[in-house]
């Protein structure tokens, strides 16, 4: 398996895409941007790009597909019924979708957006905006934080110490590192706790 | 996602300067984007190959759920014998000028000089790091978080989307690097510099940093969020373009 890793200037995104080692179909993970530099390494591998996996539908994710179906016959997986007036291949939470000869399992992850999900392969999770190195996803509402909260301890904290999280946005981490040092979490869970504690005194009285 | 950072959006997003009208005059052999920036970001923009992606073999240790070394059936814990694995891992990282896929978690490496190797989607995690020279050295999508770094020389190094979270960096420098998309996110560092860097888009929240030279570093979407310091020296650095708080709301 290759993975290519693209900076997109527009919206600081990251832009990511899987291939096997030989010629063959490949995926893109959020195509914010699709400049030359990542059809070249496409073009050397001798890929074919047949799908993009899209984690939530912003434009700072989303926005390089219209250029990518001018050139490849592309599947489009989002939770949302449709990405930039094109039709998707829905997916759920716990789907295990076959993608480029690869398999992936889909977390959804609402919060951030309602369409949120993430996507396992093996050890390495494509994350979307639902959390960063360090920081939580944004939500506009207290009830999307601690939805968001909810998923992310039961469906990305909970994997292995060294399950490789892939974000959206900055760097690389690790589950490890995000279950010590997250701020975002941290706070989210402080406000949560403190939230029950009211409903447990109002219970109480 | 929104910037958190005042003044993120009314400049460049690859270097300091407000944002480039048309194709720059760029001087001969720099690349140029199409907004005309010629900042040494652009390397970041064209993306970094990754051949391979840690094989993630289990460690032979039945029940052991932690990844076996590169070469070896088991993981660091239940290894036959440290020492040999130790000796073999220092004879695969010397002879050899590309690394790829290597996973040498949690093994402690000494003396060692490294110097201009490339690694790519290696993991150093939890590994033990003294007197070794990464001079130069090139990292891609490298794990050297959860390390102790002692001694280390990665000066003029090229480090880009790796993470070196939750390690222990002592006497170390990391001078004139470049260090875009780096997680650096609850590291315990002491005596350790970092001046002329490019620290692009990197992150050191809530990282503990004593005695650390920061100087006329560029920070440009620099993130330094519940960070303990002591003694830290930002100057000729562009902090204006750090993050050091967030904004209400959260990013």
């Amino acid at each position: 398996m290759k993975l290519f890793f693209q900076y997109s200037p527009r919206g600081f995104s990251n832009v990511y895409l899987v291939g096997p080692d030989g010629p063959g179909s490949a995926f893109i993970v959020d195509p914010s941007m699709i400049d030359e530099g990542l059809l070249a390494f496409i073009e050397k591998n001798g890929y074919t790009v047949n799908a993009v996996l899209v984690t939530h539908n912003h434009p700072s994710h989303v926005r390089g597909i219209s250029t990518l179906r001018k050139i490849y016959d592309i599947d489009l997986w989002s939770a949302s019924g449709e990405v930039l007036d094109m039709p998707t291949r829905i997916v759920n939470d716990k789907d295990v979708i076959s993608v480029s000869g690869f398999e992936l399992e889909v977390l959804s992850l609402p919060g951030h957006t309602p369409d949120s999900v993430a996507y396992r392969l093996d050890n390495i999770v494509f994350l979307g905006d639902s959390l960063s190195a360090g920081l939580g996803g944004a939500t506009n509402s207290d009830y999307g934080s601690s939805q968001l909260l909810t998923n992310l301890w039961n469906k990305i904290l909970s994997l292995p110490d060294d399950s490789i999280l892939l974000p959206g946005h900055g760097p690389p981490t690790t589950v490890r590192a995000e279950r010590l040092y997250n701020m975002g979490l941290a706070e989210q869970r402080r406000k949560q706790i403190s939230r029950f504690r009211d409903v447990d005194i109002f219970m109480d009285s | 996602m929104r910037p958190a950072a005042m003044g993120i959006s009314s400049t460049c997003g690859h270097c300091t300067r407000s944002p480039h009208e048309g194709l720059g005059s760029a001087p001969q052999g720099l690349p140029v984007g199409a907004d005309g920036c010629t900042s040494t970001l652009r390397t970041a923009a064209r993306g970094a190959t990754l051949n391979g992606m840690f094989p993630h073999l289990p460690c032979a240790r039945t029940g052991c759920s932690r990844a076996a070394l590169s070469g070896h059936a088991h993981c660091v814990e239940h290894l036959p014998s440290l020492d040999e694995a130790v000796k073999g891992a220092a004879r695969l990282l010397e002879g050899s000028a590309v690394h790829k896929d290597l996973n040498l978690s949690g093994l402690p490496l000494k003396d060692l000089d490294l110097s201009r190797k490339r690694f790519f989607a290696c993991s150093f995690s939890g590994a033990e790091l003294s007197t070794l020279l990464f001079t130069g050295a090139s990292f891609r999508l490298c794990f050297l978080d959860f390390c102790k770094i002692s001694a280390c020389d990665f000066s003029h190094s090229d480090i880009q989307f790796s993470s070196f979270a939750g390690s222990t960096i002592t006497n170390s420098s990391f001078e004139s690097s470049e260090i875009i998309h780096v997680n650096f996110n609850g590291v315990r560092a002491s005596d350790w510099t970092l001046n002329d860097c490019d620290l692009y888009n990197s992150r050191f929240i809530r990282a503990e940093l004593s005695r650390v030279d920061i100087a006329n570093c560029n920070l440009k979407k620099t993130y330094f969020l519940g960070v303990r310091e002591q003694e830290v020296s930002f100057r000729s650095s562009n902090t204006q373009e750090a993050i050091f708080q967030m904004e209400r709301g959260g990013e």
